[in-house]
């Protein structure tokens, strides 16, 4: 049987920065009743790299579901995550790309990694979503779905 | 090597610290004529977050302030709640809290070593360097790490903000049989934390040392972790609800950080080196024997070494949470009730990065009045820009990106925390 991960990376906390883990508590409600998604392991992670190695090994399909800045306000994007290094400047001191670098480097990629990244606007102190970004979460969860079904 | 006598330098991130900040040296005339650590304090945010919550609510919260750390705010927020309500937990909660923190100390330790710290002495940009060349030695950290990881899912519900500690104690407690595999594991992962001392201990360590007091808690009988009192190596004691009373904490200019300094003393230590200093008395046979095989006597001075201290106090905690195992007994109840009452209450734990204070007033309804939380790194600050001042003082031959390169790896030995307290690391060394 696949294993299949959905990481959503984020802290809550930091308003638009909690997309990953909004997303995913979307998911964790639709698993209810969408078949697509029984069995997907569902987490939220600090995107310590560590972490996400251990979350995404041994898998064979794992998405991340991530905020970023430098694009339109809400607007996601769907990338295949670089296997290069980063300037490592993210929170805790290991951006995204570096941490796909360091499980290539270790053979702890997934069979497949995809990221779902929307672009986000308001980063400051407080629990909420922009509306902007709360617009983002059914249309990625939608993706998150297509993406986790059993292939 | 440069020649000016008056410099900036300016470098946009500081990698491998927890969280991000900024950092600014000013060097005039070929002198350091300032220094400043600016960390921007999320702790002030949830302080005032917290007021109007249940008095059951501070654990979970503060939990969120630190994706490293978040044992250490939970069990502070549940000993400071618990005094203002005149609640004691019985010892099997409290033996299982200690369990849940060894969890949080070696993940937190482990990742500070292998992934952000060791690097730096073996002359690799990044882990992502040292995976290439020693895939082995990354593994090693990995494994040893998940061992920590594994505890806090065990415990804590999940490995990051763990979601099983309440006020009073736990939602549920782990049968017996569910601690059984970690045991074996933990047993493994003794061997590869032994081994991590004799690794670090092998490092080259700059000669540099500081004389700043160091604080830490202290509890004899045992290496303190998650109860205590406040000892300092000057000499001061005091129990944990007269923290305010000698920590003194006060805006600066050029920060929105507070400074801490003990009141009439100035600038303190909190951490590795100053638990390891004020306590190696009390660890482990085995940790102990550890620390001295690898040379780091009865004090740590010098930053450098932290790294070893890491080591040490990793050895110890996996090994404590195998003897807390072997010894555990089901709780008759996961939790105690902790009934509110209109009080202030006061507590600290050792966070992986120091002592972690907060204090919370309660009114008679049990909502949250008032909130106050001190962590380590904001502690250390004012210590770690005096560390820097005299460092790039050392050394103002270097140019100007090697010079940023030594001041990065020198606020690396603190292993800050700046995610409990701000969101960018910009390190600015300015000669003008």
């Amino acid at each position: 049987m696949e294993r299949r991960v959905v990481i959503g990376v984020g802290n809550e906390y930091r308003r638009d920065d909690g997309f990953g883990p909004r997303v995913v508590a979307e998911l964790a409600e639709r698993r209810r009743h969408d078949p697509r998604l029984a069995g997907v392991d569902l987490r939220v992670s600090d995107g310590e790299p560590a972490r996400m190695l251990e979350a995404w090994t041994g898998a064979d399909v794992a998405v991340v579901v991530d905020v970023a800045r430098g694009g339109p306000p809400g607007e996601w994007t769907e990338l295949a995550l670089p296997r290069t290094a980063e300037p490592a400047t993210s929170g805790h001191g290991f951006g995204l790309g570096a941490t796909v670098a360091l499980a290539h480097e270790l053979d702890r990629l997934p069979r497949r990694l995809v990221a779902l990244v929307a672009y986000g606007v308001e980063f400051g102190f407080g629990t909420g979503l922009s509306d902007v970004v709360a617009a983002a979460v059914s249309p990625v969860a939608e993706r998150v779905c297509e993406l986790g079904a059993p292939s | 090597m440069t020649h000016r006598h008056d410099r900036l330098i300016d470098v946009p991130g500081l990698a491998r610290v927890e969280g991000e900040g900024a950092m600014h040296v000013r060097v005039r005339d070929g002198e350091v004529e300032d220094v400043r650590l600016e960390i921007y304090e999320p702790p002030r945010f949830f302080e005032a977050f917290l007021r109007g919550r249940r008095h059951t609510e501070p654990p979970d919260i503060t939990a969120r302030i630190c994706g490293i750390c978040p044992v250490a705010y939970q069990m502070s927020a549940c000993a400071a709640i618990e005094d203002a309500c005149g609640v004691t937990v019985p010892p099997t909660i409290a033996a299982l809290r200690r369990l849940l923190y060894c969890g949080e100390w070696i993940e937190s330790h482990v990742l500070h070593i292998y992934l952000l710290h060791a690097p730096d002495f073996l002359g690799y940009d990044s882990a992502l360097d040292l995976a290439r060349d020693r895939r082995d030695l990354v593994e090693r950290g990995l494994a040893l790490k998940k061992a920590g990881n594994d505890l806090m899912e065990a415990i804590g519900g999940r490995a990051i903000h763990p979601v099983n500690v309440r006020v009073g104690g736990f939602y549920r407690t782990p049968a017996p049989a569910d601690l059984a595999p970690l045991r074996e594991r933990l047993r493994t992962a003794l061997d590869q934390a032994l081994e991590t001392v004799r690794w670090v201990a092998g490092f080259e360590f700059p000669p540099f040392y500081h004389d700043h007091e160091m604080l830490a808690l202290t509890e004899p009988g045992r290496y303190a972790i998650e109860s205590g009192s406040i000892v300092t190596t000057g000499g001061l004691e005091f129990g944990v609800r007269y923290f305010e009373r000698h920590v003194v904490e006060e805006h600066v200019p050029h920060s929105t950080a507070l400074h801490a300094h003990l009141a009439g003393r100035g600038r303190y230590l909190t951490g590795p080196a100053a638990r390891y200093t004020l306590n190696q008395r009390w660890l482990s046979p085995l940790a102990k024997e550890a620390a001295e095989a690898a040379g780091l006597g009865t004090q740590c001075r010098n930053p450098y070494r932290s790294i070893v201290v890491r080591a040490v106090e990793t050895v110890y905690a996996v090994e404590e949470a195998i003897r807390l195992i072997d010894a555990y007994e089901p709780p008759p109840f996961p939790a105690v009730p902790v009934p509110s009452r209109a009080a202030a209450g006061y507590g600290a734990t050792e966070a992986p990065r120091g002592t972690l204070f907060h204090r919370y007033e309660l009114d008679a309804d049990g909502m949250v009045t008032s909130a106050r939380i001190v962590p380590p790194t904001a502690q250390n600050q004012a210590a770690v820009e005096d560390d820097l001042a005299r460092f790039v003082a050392g050394r103002l031959d270097l140019d100007d990106h090697l010079l940023t390169h030594q001041c990065e790896q020198a606020i690396r030995n603190y292993d800050p925390c700046i995610s409990c307290a701000t969101h960018f690391l910009d390190l600015h060394v300015e000669r003008s």
